[in-house]
């Protein structure tokens, strides 16, 4: 099988293997399409030193990203999360009458999330979003555990009302939590910790 | 016009066309530099299942991202955002008032914003953080429509002051908000959900 090489210092050749690797810089003027994993880690990488680095220039900070519409509230009430609940990136529940409880995903959803049990990864991790619809103050989302799953404890798994008043005593902070969630085991595993 | 096509099966090819195809794996030992697009979703892309990944390694989450300095306070009161102000970011405006607008940029900035009329595309989505620079509690900043852009509604809109005491009754939470707009229409609509 041929394995296509390009060097600085030999320029492009042809050898046994497969795959195409250049130990060079790489410049394209147009698009780049990956049709799968993009790897960005460094040879040298190492504990406390980062390696990855996306350089968008001095104008600007965001990266545009494609993606899908948000889905609108999953339940009135609580809900268990699913493989495309999470895939979305955000999920929106709506309490209905005191605090609801939104349980993580079971471990065969996240496998399918993940990619199916071929490709799932421990180290793996999403960043995601919880969003509480309801407007009535004390009614609080809660994440809770499903089996496999470590969810964080007290204030760091609730997340509040969407109320209409941001300033009084009982209504403060924002109606949606951040989520880290990373794969621990390959069996679905997952470790999930709270980001804001 | 040549094309350049890499297979593992065949190795290197020029053909009819434009552009450079690898139908295969890519190592590159060096950077990699992009000065257009980069696309990464599977060609096997199907709800519930995600496709793109960055593998940074086992030993660290950040990506270095190289971007502008924080541009400041935009303004001390009332401010209509623009295309330049959302490509940072991060926007700060100082309350000082109890609820100050921070209305959504026009449709014409979202076009601009998301590269023109000829690059804007329904699904594209940023992510950026407005803070409160007010220290007066029970100052916050309200995010508010314009033509054509969707904004949460009640506290999802708010971001309260960057108070000096974060533990009283009335003072809680991050005086940062992070939200996310997508674009729904070329003609410059957006949805904006908060994020956290």
């Amino acid at each position: 099988m041929p394995r296509i090489k390009i060097t600085d210092t030999r320029g492009l050749e042809q050898t046994t293997g497969t795959g195409v690797s250049f130990e060079s810089n790489v410049e394209s003027t147009l698009n780049a399409n990956v049709h799968n994993v993009l790897t960005a880690t460094s040879q040298h990488s190492e504990a406390g030193k980062l390696s990855v680095k996306i350089d968008k220039g001095i104008h600007h900070y965001p990266i545009i990203q494609t993606g899908p519409a948000d889905a609108g509230s999953l339940a009135d009430g609580n809900r268990t999360l699913t493989a495309v609940n999470l895939s979305k990136g955000h999920c929106t529940v709506t309490p209905d009458g005191g605090d609801a409880d939104v349980q993580m995903p079971t471990k065969a959803h996240i496998i399918d999330l993940f990619g199916g049990s071929d490709n799932i990864t421990v180290g793996d991790s999403i960043v995601w979003s919880l969003h509480n619809a309801g407007t009535t103050v004390n009614q609080d989302l809660i994440l809770t555990v499903n089996t496999g799953q470590t969810i964080p404890a007290n204030i760091a798994k609730h997340v509040g009302a969407n109320a209409a008043d941001a300033s009084s005593a009982t209504t403060q902070g924002s109606s949606t939590g951040r989520f880290l969630t990373r794969v621990t085991n390959v069996d679905g595993s997952t470790d999930t910790i709270r980001l804001a | 016009m040549p094309k350049i096509q890499i297979t593992d099966t065949r190795g290197l090819e020029q053909k009819v066309g434009t552009g450079v195809v690898i139908d295969s794996s890519v190592d590159s030992t060096l950077n990699m530099d992009v000065h257009s697009v980069i696309t990464a979703t599977s060609q096997h892309s199907e709800a519930g299942k995600l496709s793109v990944k960055i593998e940074k390694g086992i030993h660290h989450y950040p990506i270095i991202h190289t971007g502008p300095a924080d541009a400041g306070s935009l303004a001390t009161g009332a401010r209509t955002l623009t295309a330049v102000n959302l490509s940072k970011g991060h926007c700060t405006v100082t309350a000082n008032a109890t609820s100050v607008a921070v209305t959504m940029p026009t449709k014409a900035h979202i076009i601009d914003l998301f590269g023109g009329s000829s690059n804007i595309t329904v699904g594209d989505s940023i992510e950026w953080s407005l803070h409160n620079a007010g220290t007066t509690v029970n100052q916050s900043l309200v995010l508010t429509a314009n033509t054509g852009q969707v904004v949460p509604a009640n506290i999802a809109g708010k971001v309260g002051a960057n108070a000096a005491d974060a533990s009283s009754a009335t003072v809680g939470g991050s005086s940062t908000g992070i939200f996310k707009t997508r674009v729904t229409n070329v003609d410059g609509s957006t949805k904006t959900l908060r994020l956290a």
